[in-house]
């Protein structure tokens, strides 16, 4: 069987993002730290986009095993009333769009995430947005190393405080 | 300026088509056809809604755009307020229904 197809063979859960985003955060860390710049950048901003989800839809009530796909469409709704409009969604992508619209649910929720945490969580993916998006494949890699250290810490800190934006 | 329409994800004449009768049957259901078998579960008023398509049209389409498809015929029927309750959205062939025991009959 083709790796495609044993891929596709297991659903996407929230669970197989979690682990994903943990395998591919080492794989980034290691492409990083061969000098595999473009690579290793966009490596990380994939785990931090995965674990944003993750940390939505958590919130949202979702359990591990729960699919991700049936929860795309809703999730989308609920940020176009809820984050300004000039965020744009990206196909799903903008990690702007995932860690607003969470940041939002909870505050029109009245459970509003810690200051400190939704500070930082604004600094550090508005950061990440600066210097990932899912289109940057078809380009040639120009990332400057202060670039790389850049999306790994904010990937890293995503990463560090995973359960703590969705608990 | 001139003004643009501009669809929020891609649409095929024949996704078109299946939100046309989703919402169809939303708004009339049939006791004669088979499917769509539509599921709204809803625990308690104010919490958020769990929607099961089952259909034999889905096809190969994706769970996403299932999904996405489900939420816009949802939105037609229920405005974008009934919307906003939703958290699942999930489309499922009979087959799939089975296989993850969701009883519908």
């Amino acid at each position: 069987m083709s790796l495609r197809r044993r891929l596709e063979s297991s659903p996407e859960t929230v669970q197989e993002f979690e682990l994903a985003a943990e395998q591919k955060y080492f794989e980034a860390l290691e492409l990083m730290a061969s000098g595999y710049r473009g690579a290793g950048i966009y490596l990380m901003g994939y785990v931090a986009e995965m674990l944003l989800k993750v940390a939505f839809f958590r919130y949202d009530g979702a359990r591990p095993a729960d699919l991700v796909g049936p929860r795309l469409g809703p999730a989308r709704r609920r940020g176009r009333a809820r984050i300004p409009r000039d965020v744009p969604w990206e196909n799903y992508h903008s990690l702007n769009f995932w860690s607003l619209l969470l940041i939002c649910e909870r505050r029109w929720r009245n459970d509003p995430l810690p200051a400190r945490i939704e500070a930082r969580l604004r600094q550090r993916t508005r950061r990440l947005y600066q210097h990932w998006w899912v289109e940057m494949r078809y380009r040639r890699d120009s990332s400057r190393s202060l670039e790389v250290q850049t999306v790994y810490d904010d990937a890293t800190w995503v990463r560090d405080n995973r359960v703590a934006l969705w608990r | 300026m001139p003004l643009r329409n501009r669809r929020s994800a891609e649409r095929t004449p024949e996704t078109s088509d299946l939100q046309r009768r989703l919402v169809e049957e939303w708004r009339d259901p049939s006791e004669e056809a088979e499917e769509p078998v539509i599921i709204e579960e809803t625990h308690a008023e104010n919490l958020p809604t769990h929607l099961y398509v089952i259909w034999r049209a889905w096809g190969d389409l994706s769970q996403r755009d299932r999904s996405e498809i489900i939420m816009d015929a949802y939105e037609e029927v229920r405005g974008p307020d009934g919307a906003l309750l939703v958290s699942v959205a999930m489309g499922l062939t009979p087959a799939e229904a089975e296989r993850m025991g969701i009883r519908y009959e």
